[in-house]
């Protein structure tokens, strides 16, 4: 096989990233993982806001829909489901894995657009069957259609803590309360606590879970309230430990890591054209700094739009007019959603001199 | 937190095991790998390197920016022998040890 780009992960930002620079004449190869493209937006049913210019307001799944219909019929884009990067041969061929052989893929450029893990949150009992992670909790709902328990506690209390109680909520799974360790909630949309509210879902400060127990399965759950332990029968836990970027094959790029606390951990360093310390590898999404929706779709643009100027398909002079109106486009939906986030994205971008070099390396 | 509660569900590793390689010296995430197997089922550290470089941050009192990442290796996911041995391209080792045994062998 042989390609201008290989796009590493057909979610949101893989998606955006291949269609930006296939519209520039770029030959795009997108390597996904899974049998389906979409990425994490396949189960989200709750409307996404803040997205980029020219988008309307509109569901993930929608969404989802949308791009992969437009990948499809983009003659520039190859799409390769059910196959995995694995690894690199030492003239920079891509390897990888459908189930049957491995094949290796020629390419001038490449997007790692591998997404984010969502963690757990670590209790005794937390590995007892019953006990999910909130984003497993929704495509069981969502995706395949599972109810996976009758009453529950949602253990986090982020927007998506918020939005997937609700959707638990929806399909008849009794939430007793979404709890919270900090002596604050996390939640940054006012709208989806009023929400919670009226559907009846208390919301509990101060709370973290002390013991899930059960024999085979959870089947109660001791919280610590302020300090006093209560005791509920519950037969699902759902936690939110957060997100972490995906980055390992930026590693095997040798690329340049800087530790970044609120864009989610270790990330790669990149410039404002979202290109690596490695030439020609770039990042996209939330292996590029976890955000919000918009923005993933958002740094996909980015990435694809430096990729085409770099093959030489657009000027320079035509991508650094269109790359600062991404930017703005980029700044505008971040900040609505947490200007932390962008001034964090900001740091990075600009520290690319201080990255600590091969950090991993021992 | 209840020393026995698992942190690496993949090679069953808990706090206590990787407390004890702490206090051996262990200052990196690949320094409790290489001993308990922490870190090296099929999630490859993507669950556990969290939590475990706060327990490592803990007991040194070494800032999580002092502790760096997993180091990532190929193949980064799970992948079965023959698939790794039908490799088409010629100079595949593992083919060639499947096709006729460890040259070493010979």
């Amino acid at each position: 096989m042989k390609t201008e780009l290989i796009v590493v992960g057909g979610g949101p930002a893989g998606l955006m990233a291949a269609l930006e620079a296939a519209e520039k004449n770029v030959m795009v190869t997108i390597i996904e993982e899974s049998h389906q493209l979409g990425g994490q937006f396949r189960q989200q049913t709750q409307f996404l806001d803040s997205l980029p210019e020219g988008m309307p307001r509109m569901r993930g799944v929608e969404l989802a829909n949308e791009l992969v219909k437009k990948v499809t019929n983009n003659d520039n884009i190859q799409v390769y489901t059910n196959h995995a990067v694995i690894g690199l041969y030492e003239d920079g061929r891509v390897g990888l894995n459908n189930g049957k052989e491995i094949l290796s893929c020629q390419t001038e450029k490449i997007i790692v657009a591998t997404g984010a893990d969502i963690q757990a949150v670590f209790f005794p009992g937390w590995t007892l069957p019953g006990v999910m992670t909130i984003g497993a909790s929704q495509i069981m709902v969502n995706r395949e259609r599972i109810k996976p328990g009758n009453s529950t506690f949602i253990v986090g209390s982020s927007d998506f803590a918020l939005e997937v109680a609700l959707q638990l909520e929806e399909v008849g799974i009794n939430v007793l309360g979404i709890i919270e360790k900090d002596s604050k909630f996390h939640y940054r949309k006012q709208a989806l606590g009023e929400q919670v509210k009226e559907k009846g879902i208390p919301l509990f400060k101060n709370t973290f879970i002390e013991q899930a127990q059960g024999n085979g399965q959870v089947e109660r759950v001791i919280l610590n309230h302020n300090g006093k332990r209560e005791e509920y029968e519950v037969d699902l836990i759902c936690v939110d430990g957060g997100l972490n970027p995906i980055v390992e094959l930026c590693q095997l790029y040798d690329c340049s890591f800087t530790y970044n606390e609120t864009l989610g951990g270790w990330i790669p360093s990149y410039q404002s054209n979202f290109q690596t310390s490695a030439d020609g590898v770039f990042v996209a999404g939330n292996a590029a700094g976890i955000t919000c929706q918009g923005a993933v779709l958002v740094t996909g643009k980015l990435a694809g739009l430096s990729v085409a100027e770099s093959l030489g398909k657009v000027s320079a002079q035509e991508a650094n007019l269109i790359r600062s109106h991404y930017w703005s486009e980029l700044s505008k939906v971040e900040q609505e959603f947490n200007p932390l986030v962008h001034e964090a994205r900001m740091e990075h971008v600009q520290n690319i001199d201080q990255a600590q070099i091969k950090v991993y390396e021992s | 937190m209840d020393k026995s509660v698992m942190i690496c569900r993949c090679e069953e590793i808990n706090i206590d095991e990787i407390e004890t390689v702490l206090k051996l010296g262990a200052e990196r995430f690949d320094d409790i790998k290489r001993i308990t197997r922490c870190g090296m089922g099929p999630c490859q550290a993507k669950m556990c390197f969290k939590p475990v470089a706060q327990l490592i941050s803990d007991y040194t009192g070494k800032s999580l920016s002092e502790i760096p990442p997993a180091r990532a290796r190929m193949p980064l996911r799970m992948t079965r022998m023959s698939v790794m041995a039908s490799n088409q391209d010629s100079g595949s080792t593992v083919k060639a040890v499947f096709e006729d045994g460890d040259p070493d062998d010979k």
